[in-house]
């Protein structure tokens, strides 16, 4: 099954681009308080680190799971994928 | 407000991965249980968050923030009391047997433990009902889509069907599920600057309740009369709402329990609701908040002929307010995907209970798994078109929405006292299920004409729904038991795993980390609820 934190990664990743991408050339100051902040180039930046986060994950369990267990000969790709939690 | 070409270009984005999605996932459908229950493969994390998200339709997102500025934070009660304690007992109590039974659909249940003319009342009722809210969703997005950005009515319709059609007919449950979780993970993202900056930007809570109306910033020190802005007592809030309405919902409605029937074993099943509600006790943050700041900046909030200032129009208000153009494409991207997942949710749910419960139980039981799957399929399309037609209808006469929404909220009441006594009582009969339902049914109906032609009357609307909804309970509830009383009970080697105390034990925790043992996220879910209740008691 398709592993869904892989699309959401790239979803966010995208995302995040295209608002730092506006942030940096159409910056906008948002008040906040008593602070004026470029909205789009700091929340951009947290999807980007969600996005990768997601994609980290994923990519965690792919290899733990390609890892022979200790003390046998398992093949290198685990059995298939029926829970990825 | 205006949308610029960032904020479409990030519209775009979720479209593209939103049928993305459906595609990749078509080849995995080979079997009718790959479409319909997601082949029961799904981890418990995302058979969680969907969930929740199955939940967060349009009527949802905009109306809890519109609630927000209309009631203040009592509209937490739909959370804290309304939902919570819900989603702990179904996990606990009857997940056993909606998952250990291994049914489809929660109108198989009834047939299994009732008999097959309680059923089809149940998935008939349920699939008009699921159709016909679909198409609400559809108006909805419509109509605010129409007012905030000057989108074609029929257009917007056209291409959300459209939409929704391909991923739903193509990847299944599962596709649905999918973008369930994205939506939720969007709407997390979309509007939780929003509730950050314009509650800094109002002046902390203070400041805010210093702008609102007397007793907007209190859950229950106003509820011991009805004279609190709800308009309803806590007698009213506690039954009506935290017992009936929840409990009919939450443990009842098809199309949340779908999301529980598709996860992976039945601990994964009992972690559904639980790990829903961790988000859930912290969502009124990011929806009945924006709401309550809303009212504190746009003071005329309700009280204007403006179509743009009814309540409803409190979030999308606080998006153009606060959110560059960028942000705002992002904000929106999650409304819209809110109403599309709404859609998508009760299509699913809809394409399952008509193959499964109608099509298959009464035309053409013995068909090959390939025809039910085709069917779902036309089910889908066919769904959707009656969704396209009921939008329509309520775009002609839009107070039929409101008709609508209030006698859905009250439809699940009586069905509630029907699986509550037929899951905890083994003396409840056949004919006491379903003779309890229709007389609960009518009962529900009954007090819906009396209310419209004004023979009976509430402190409020809301307090209408709770109150009505709390007799249509009673009336089933006691209907079922008296007749059960003098029918004759099934045998007890029918009841098997369907009814408490029947089966093997349920309670079955251990071999996991304890972190996902159902009854300890029970207990956090409840004490976090708790708290929530007293700090803004």
């Amino acid at each position: 099954m398709l592993d869904l934190r892989i699309p959401i990664g790239w979803f966010f990743l995208l995302n995040a681009l295209v608002l730092i991408l506006t942030g940096v050339f159409a910056p906008v100051s948002t008040t906040v308080g008593t602070m004026s902040i470029n909205l789009n180039l700091w929340w951009g930046m947290c999807l980007a680190l969600f996005g990768s986060f997601m994609l980290g994950l994923s990519k965690l369990d792919r290899s733990a799971k390609s890892a022979p267990a200790k003390g046998t000969t398992a093949p290198l790709e685990g059995p298939p994928a029926t829970s990825e939690e | 407000m205006q949308a610029g070409f960032v904020d479409y270009l990030i519209i775009g984005i979720y479209f593209v991965f939103v049928l993305a999605i459906g595609f990749s996932l078509k080849k995995q459908m080979v079997s009718s249980e790959d479409f319909f229950l997601s082949g029961r493969s799904i981890p418990g994390w995302i058979t969680g968050l969907a969930f929740l998200s199955a939940n967060l339709g349009a009527i949802e997102v905009m109306g809890m923030a519109g609630n927000g500025a209309e009631y203040g934070i009592m509209t937490a009660h739909f959370y804290w009391v309304g939902a919570i304690p819900a989603m702990v007992f179904l996990a606990i109590f009857m997940m056993p047997f909606y998952y250990g039974s291994r049914i489809k659909s929660v109108p198989e249940y009834l047939k299994l433990r009732f008999n097959e003319p309680t059923r089809a009342l149940n998935a008939i009722s349920f699939a008009i009902m699921t159709v016909l809210m679909s198409g609400i969703n559809m108006y909805a997005m419509a109509i605010v889509f129409k007012l905030l950005l000057g989108w074609d009515m029929t257009a917007s319709i056209w291409v959300s069907a459209a939409v929704v059609l391909s991923y739903t007919a193509l990847g299944g449950l599962t596709s649905s599920i999918y973008n369930e979780v994205l939506q939720f993970f969007l709407i997390v993202f979309g509007f939780l600057p929003l509730s950050v900056i314009g509650f800094i930007n109002i002046g902390g809570w203070s400041g805010l309740a210093s702008r609102l109306p007397h007793g907007f910033t209190n859950l229950w020190s106003h509820t011991a009369s009805a004279t609190n802005p709800m308009g309803i007592d806590w007698l009213g809030i506690v039954s009506g709402l935290g017992f009936v309405l929840s409990f009919g919902y939450w443990c009842t409605d098809f199309l949340v329990i779908q999301r529980a029937l598709a996860a992976e074993n039945l601990q994964a099943a009992q972690r559904t609701p639980l790990i829903a509600a961790i988000p859930k006790v912290l969502f009124p943050a990011i929806t009945v908040l924006p709401g309550m700041i809303a009212l504190g900046f746009f003071p005329d909030l309700g009280h204007s002929n403006d179509p743009n200032m009814r309540y409803d129009m409190a979030l999308p208000l606080m998006l153009g307010k606060f959110y560059p153009s960028g942000m705002l494409g992002l904000g929106l991207t999650a409304m819209l995907a809110s109403f599309m997942s709404g859609m998508a949710g009760n299509i699913t749910a809809f394409n399952t209970v008509f193959t499964y419960d109608i099509y298959k139980n009464f035309f053409a039981p013995e068909k090959s798994d390939d025809h039910y799957i085709m069917m779902g399929r036309i089910a889908t399309a066919a769904g959707i078109l009656v969704s396209i037609a009921t939008a329509y209808f309520v775009m002609g006469a839009p107070s039929i929405m409101d008709y609508m929404q209030s006698i859905f909220s009250f439809f699940n009441a009586p069905v509630f006292a029907t699986f509550l006594l037929g899951m905890f009582w083994k003396r409840a009969t056949p004919a006491g299920g379903f003779i309890g339902l229709v007389c609960g049914v009518i009962a529900a109906v009954i007090q819906f004409l009396m209310t419209n032609a004004g023979q009976l009357t509430y402190t409020s609307p809301m307090a209408g729904n709770f109150w009505r909804a709390s007799i249509a309970w009673l009336v089933c509830f006691t209907v079922t038991i008296v007749v059960s009383l003098v029918t004759k009970p099934k045998p007890e080697s029918e009841l098997q795993g369907l009814v408490w105390g029947t089966g093997p034990s349920t309670l079955m925790d251990g071999l996991v980390p304890w972190y996902k043992r159902p009854l300890i996220l029970a207990l956090i879910v409840s004490v976090a609820t708790l708290a929530c209740n007293l700090i803004f008691w």
